[in-house]
C-alpha cells in the first residue's frame, strides 16, 4: 500500500485529552495511518474542503467528528460533508460524549457512518477506539481500490 | 373581596326598595282610608238630603192637605154638598197621616214645635169642622155673619200656612247646608285622593330609579369583578409560564452540566489508566532490575511503585468513578423531566401487579413478600407511574429489616379527586429528622450498607410533582414505613394546557 492510497485520518476535536487519548487507542490498536487533528470546526472545513492534499482533492481519508466544538456544532460539519459531492462518500465516525437519542438519531439521519460514545469508563473507551481500528482496517480495502 | 363588595350593593339596593315600598303602602293605605271617610261622609251627607226632601215634600204635602181642608170647609158652609164634606174628611185623614209620617221624619226641636203647633191649630180646626158637620144649620148662619177674614177656620188655616212655610223655608236652608258640606267632602275626597296619587307617583318612580341605579351599580361590579378574574387567569397563567420556563431552564441547565462535566471525566479516567499502564511498565522494570541486581533495590521506590501509586490511582478513579455516576443520575433525572407527559386510563392493581411479578425474584432472594391489594384506577402517565411505584417496592425490599421477613402491602383509596397509593414495609423504618432528607438528591438515610446514589427517592419525588401530586412518608424506626403517593385522579398534562 503506497503513501497516496493510505486513508488519512482527520480526528476534530476540541479536548487535548480526549484527541491524545483516541490517539494513543488508535496506535494501540495496531492502527499507523496518519491523524491530522483539528480543534475546531472552521480549520478543519478549511482543511477538508481547500487544502490541495486534502480529501476533498482525492485524499481517502476518515473523519473522526466530536460534536461539541467550541466554534460550530458537529452536526453541521457532518451535514457538510455529506452534502459535498466530493465528501460525501469520506466516512464519518461521530465520536462523542452525548448519548441523548435524539441527537444520534440526527446524526445517522444525517449520513453518519458510525456513532460511537465516549465512555468514561476507560476500558469500554479503549474498546471503542479497538473497534474503530478494526473498522478502519475494513474500509482501507474499498478506498484503496476506488482509487 | 368582590363578593363583599356584591353583597354590599345588594344590601344598599333591597334596604332602598323595601324602604321606598313600605312609603308606598303606607301612602296607599291613607289614600285608602282617606277615600273611605270622604265617601262614607258623602253618602251620610246625601243621606240627609234625601231625608231633608223627604220632608219638604212632607210638608208640602202637609200645607196642601190643610188647603184643601180649608176649601173643602169654606164649599161646605157655602152650599152643603157631601162630596165637600167627603173631601174635608179625606183631606183630614191624609193630613193626619202626613203629620204622623213627619213626626218620624222631623229631626231638630224647633220644627217639631212648629209641628206641634200645626197639630194644636189642626185639632182646632178639626173641632170646627165637628161642629159645623153635627150642626149644619147653626154653622151656616154664623159663616153668613161673619167676616171671611175673621173666620176662626180661615185664621187657623192661614197659621198653618205661615208655619209651614217657615217649616219648608227651614228645609229649604238645611238643604243648601246639606249640599254644601257633600260638595266640600267630594272637594275633601279629591284633594286627598290627588295628593295620595302624587305622592304614589312620587314613590313609584323614585323605587324604579332605586332599581334601575342598583341594577347599573350590580352590573358595573360585575364587570369590574369578571375583569378581575380575567386579570387573575391571565397573572396564573403568566405565572404557570413563568413556572414553566424556570423549569426548562433547569433542565437544560442540568442537561448542559452534566454532559459538559463528562468530558473533562473522560479525561481524567482515561489518563489515570495512562498512568496505571505507565506505572505497571516501571512496575515490571523494577522487578526485573532488583531480581537481576538485588543490591539496586531501593525500599522506598519499590513502594511508591508498588503500593502508593496503585492506592492513590485507585482512590482517583473510583471517585472518578462515583462522579459519573451521580452526573448520569442528574443526566437521567433531566432527561426524564423533559420526557412528554401522556395520561392515560391505569389499571393501578394490574400494574403494581406487574411490577411485583417482575422483582419477585429480587424479593425471594431478600425473604421478602409482596402483596397487592385493592387499588381505584386512575389517569396519569404510565411510565412515570410505573417508575415511582417501582422504586418504592425496590426500597421496601431493600431496605427490609433483618430481624424479620419483609411483608410489603401495596393498597390503595381514594379521596375527592385524589387517588391515594400506599406502599406499607415493616422494614428498617427511617429516623424522624431523615424522613425530609430522603427525598433529596444523593442524600440516604440509615446505616450505609446497601447500594445506591441516593436517587431513587429524589426521583420518584420530582415524578410525582410532575404528576401533580404529592409523596409522603410516615415511618418508625425499626418498625416500619408508609410511603403514601397521592396523585389526581385525573391528570391533565400542563405542556398540553400552555
Amino acid at each position: 500500500m503506497n503513501s497516496q492510497q493510505t486513508v488519512s485520518i482527520v480526528m476534530i476535536e476540541d479536548d487535548l485529552g480526549h484527541a491524545r487519548l483516541i490517539e494513543k487507542n488508535i496506535r494501540r490498536a495496531g492502527i499507523s495511518n496518519d491523524i491530522n487533528h483539528f480543534t475546531d470546526g472552521t480549520t478543519a472545513l478549511e482543511y477538508l474542503f481547500d487544502d490541495p492534499s486534502g480529501p476533498a482533492h482525492g485524499g481517502p481519508a476518515l473523519v473522526l467528528l466530536d460534536l461539541n466544538l467550541p466554534d460550530m456544532s458537529g452536526t453541521s460539519i457532518l451535514e457538510k460533508i455529506k452534502q459535498d459531492d466530493e465528501l460525501h462518500r469520506t466516512p464519518v465516525v461521530v465520536l462523542t460524549t452525548t448519548d441523548d437519542t435524539v441527537e444520534i438519531q440526527r446524526c445517522y439521519d444525517l449520513g453518519c457512518n458510525v456513532y460511537i460514545t465516549k465512555p468514561v469508563n476507560y476500558e469500554s473507551f479503549a474498546d471503542a477506539i479497538r473497534q474503530l481500528g478494526l473498522f478502519l482496517s475494513v474500509i482501507q480495502v474499498p478506498s484503496a481500490d476506488d482509487q | 373581596m368582590p363578593e363583599a363588595v356584591r353583597q354590599r350593593y345588594e344590601n344598599i339596593g333591597r334596604r332602598r326598595v323595601l324602604y321606598l315600598l313600605g312609603v308606598g303602602f303606607g301612602l296607599l293605605a291613607v289614600a285608602i282610608i282617606a277615600a273611605i271617610v270622604t265617601l262614607g261622609s258623602i253618602s251620610e251627607d246625601t243621606d240627609e238630603v234625601e231625608l231633608v226632601l223627604e220632608r219638604q215634600a212632607a210638608i208640602d204635602s202637609l200645607a196642601t192637605y190643610s188647603e184643601q181642608i180649608s176649601a173643602g170647609r169654606r164649599g161646605f158652609l157655602l152650599q152643603p154638598d157631601p162630596a165637600f164634606a167627603r173631601t174635608v174628611r179625606e183631606a183630614s185623614t191624609d193630613f193626619e197621616t202626613e203629620q204622623a209620617r213627619l213626626v218620624d221624619l222631623l229631626v231638630t226641636r224647633e220644627q217639631r214645635e212648629r209641628l206641634d203647633q200645626i197639630k194644636t191649630l189642626n185639632a182646632q180646626r178639626t173641632v170646627l169642622i165637628d161642629a159645623m158637620f153635627s150642626d149644619p144649620d147653626e154653622a151656616f148662619d154664623e159663616a153668613r155673619d161673619l167676616d171671611f177674614n175673621e173666620d176662626t177656620g180661615v185664621l187657623i188655616t192661614q197659621g198653618i200656612r205661615q208655619i209651614a212655610e217657615e217649616m219648608s223655608v227651614f228645609e229649604a236652608e238645611e238643604l243648601v247646608r246639606r249640599n254644601r258640606a257633600q260638595l266640600d267632602s267630594l272637594k275633601l275626597f279629591y284633594v286627598v285622593g290627588g295628593i295620595a296619587l302624587l305622592l304614589l307617583l312620587g314613590v313609584l318612580i323614585s323605587a324604579v330609579l332605586v332599581v334601575l341605579r342598583y341594577n347599573r351599580e350590580l352590573s358595573a361590579a360585575q364587570i369590574g369583578l369578571r375583569d378581575a378574574n380575567l386579570g387573575l387567569e391571565k397573572a396564573v397563567q403568566n405565572r404557570t409560564a413563568e413556572l414553566m420556563r424556570a423549569n426548562e431552564e433547569i433542565q437544560r441547565f442540568a442537561y448542559i452540566v452534566s454532559h459538559d462535566l463528562r468530558s473533562p471525566l473522560v479525561n481524567v479516567l482515561g489518563f489515570t489508566a495512562e498512568l496505571d499502564e505507565a506505572r505497571k511498565i516501571i512496575h515490571a522494570h523494577l522487578e526485573d532490575l532488583y531480581e537481576a541486581n538485588p543490591k539496586l533495590r531501593d525500599e522506598a521506590t519499590w513502594l511508591a511503585v508498588d503500593e502508593d501509586l496503585p492506592e492513590a490511582l485507585g482512590f482517583i478513579r473510583s471517585s472518578t468513578e462515583k462522579m459519573d455516576r451521580l452526573i448520569n443520575s442528574i443526566l437521567e433525572l433531566s432527561r426524564q423531566g423533559r420526557r412528554k407527559l401522556q395520561p392515560e386510563r391505569l389499571d393501578m392493581e394490574e400494574l403494581a401487579q406487574n411490577i411485583a411479578d417482575s422483582i419477585h425474584q429480587t424479593a425471594e432472594d431478600a425473604g421478602a413478600t409482596v402483596e397487592v391489594k385493592s387499588i381505584p384506577e386512575l389517569e396519569s402517565d404510565r411510565i412515570a407511574v410505573e417508575q415511582i411505584l417501582q422504586n418504592l417496592i425496590e426500597n421496601a425490599i431493600k431496605y427490609s429489616s433483618p430481624d424479620r421477613a419483609g411483608e410489603i402491602i401495596i393498597e390503595g383509596s381514594q379521596a375527592v379527586g385524589t387517588v391515594r397509593i400506599d406502599v406499607i414495609d415493616n422494614g428498617r423504618g427511617i429516623a424522624p429528622e431523615d424522613q425530609e432528607r430522603i427525598f433529596e438528591l444523593f442524600r440516604r438515610a440509615g446505616t450505609q450498607d446497601r447500594e445506591g446514589e441516593g436517587l431513587g427517592l429524589a426521583n420518584v419525588r420530582a415524578l410525582a410533582y410532575r404528576l401533580g401530586g404529592t409523596i409522603e412518608v410516615e415511618s418508625e424506626l425499626d418498625r416500619g414505613s408508609r410511603f403514601r403517593l397521592s396523585l389526581p385522579a385525573n391528570f391533565v398534562a400542563q405542556e398540553a394546557l400552555a
